[in-house]
């Protein structure tokens, strides 16, 4: 295991595996189609999940295809000096496109007050159907909980929602750390199971 | 075909046959502790990896279930035993993403004290759970703000404005453990405001939606 928590292991994996950085930016660089699709089914999925993480899905599509214009063209400009750090290239186009649309959000807001005519504020409440479907996935959600062991919910809840170091849980649960990891483990797993199970028990209400 | 390490429990943990990031990093980042290099090559990682795609999806989910079902389960009017210790949290999230929890002891919550009521401002991804989260009006209010992927200064300027941009509260303080916080000491009247981190040349470095109910 590196220190950075990526598992060390080198043996390639079709999931992850890294195409020849320098010959695909050689490629993009010379405009060749190939390039642009290998570009493109190397990094579309790993984009759109990122930008859909920080930004949700709100005009998904068009971000995508921005950051890929905007990596194409640069690449093509010279910008990227090493092609091995094509994946850090990757990254820095999408983090800035993110703060970009968060500073684009903030400007907007503020030039909405700036109108004389009359104070405008969005609300931003759920309407009442995302409402009830909202507090319906709480209730679901506190009922797994509340079924699961105590000592599990509470490990859940230190870990999750008051964000309790490990040491400190450990500590003030008596727990070593392998016990800590464990349990903690096992909880998430019973959770995520307990919640299934009760997901498909609404969905087939006839027997 | 792709093979797992599983451990007893059924978890997958690390794989035998490449980099993967572990579950221990995949909680971090999913929780905003990931800075630096550690940061850095996490995502890089993850533009690529399809499977860490899946477990981080995932894991923000249990997440996200976890505290909603517990934001439910810890509100002091739901009559729920509890073995741990006697915290009650309200939380809920404002636009781009607030998380508020309140962090005073459950029997304060009924006494008519003068304890500010604590909320933590993060940022959030998504549109998952766009609650809007609400501070109680005219109580004494300490917001911290969440310095996490902000540029490191010895002090912030901590701002408030209300729904009409003009200010109501500004103080200054230096960040600990990453975050920096102000109290108010009257706290808010009922309404919509923001939240504006500040450096100390006045950059606008981060902004929240607050919402303040009677």
């Amino acid at each position: 295991m590196t220190a950075n928590g990526i598992a060390e292991d080198t043996k390639d994996r079709p999931a992850c595996a890294q195409p020849g950085w320098a010959e695909l930016v050689e490629k993009i660089r010379l405009n060749e189609p190939a390039g642009l699709e290998e570009l493109y089914r190397v990094f579309s999925r790993g984009v759109r999940f990122y930008l859909c993480r920080q930004l949700g899905p709100q005009d998904l599509d068009d971000r995508v295809h921005d950051t890929f214009i905007i990596v194409a063209q640069a690449i093509q400009r010279g910008e990227l000096r090493e092609p091995e750090r094509l994946m850090g290239y990757v990254r820095t186009i999408v983090r800035r496109q993110v703060a970009a649309q968060i500073e684009d959000n903030v400007l907007s807001r503020r030039q909405q007050f700036d109108l004389d005519w009359g104070l405008a504020v969005k609300d931003t409440a759920s309407n009442p159907e995302q409402a009830a479907i909202r507090h319906e996935n709480q209730q679901l959600a506190a009922r797994v909980l509340k079924s699961i062991a105590p000592r599990d919910r509470e490990i859940l809840i230190r870990f999750y929602l008051w964000e309790q170091p490990a040491d400190q849980i450990c500590t003030e649960m008596g727990l070593t750390d392998t016990q800590f990891r464990l349990l903690k483990s096992r909880a998430k797993a019973r959770f995520g199971e307990l919640g299934r199970k009760k997901v498909t028990k609404r969905l087939v209400p006839f027997k | 075909m792709n093979w797992y390490l599983l451990r007893k429990d059924g978890t997958a943990v690390e794989f035998a046959d490449n980099r993967h990031a572990t579950d221990e990093a995949l909680e971090r980042y999913s929780m905003d502790r990931l800075a630096g290099p550690e940061l850095a090559e996490f995502e890089e990682h993850l533009l690529l990896c399809r499977v860490c795609q899946d477990r981080l999806a995932v894991e923000d989910n249990v997440k996200q279930r976890v505290r909603d079902g517990a934001e439910l389960l810890l509100r002091p009017s739901t009559a729920v035993q509890w073995r741990l210790p006697v915290l009650a949290w309200s939380s809920g999230l404002v636009a781009v993403g607030l998380l508020v929890f309140a962090g005073s002891q459950l029997p304060s919550l009924h006494r008519p004290t003068a304890q500010p009521a604590v909320m933590l401002l993060q940022t959030t991804r998504g549109t998952e759970n766009l609650t809007l989260a609400a501070a109680p009006a005219g109580r004494p209010l300490t917001l911290v703000l969440d310095l996490t992927d902000l540029q490191q200064f010895s002090a912030y300027t901590l701002e408030i404005v209300d729904a009409g941009g003009h200010p109501v509260f500004q103080s200054s303080g230096s960040p600990q453990n990453n975050r920096v916080q102000g109290t108010l000491a009257h706290g808010l009247a009922a309404g919509f405001y923001f939240v504006r981190a500040y450096s100390p040349a006045r950059e606008l470095l981060r902004e929240y939606a607050l919402t303040v109910r009677r």
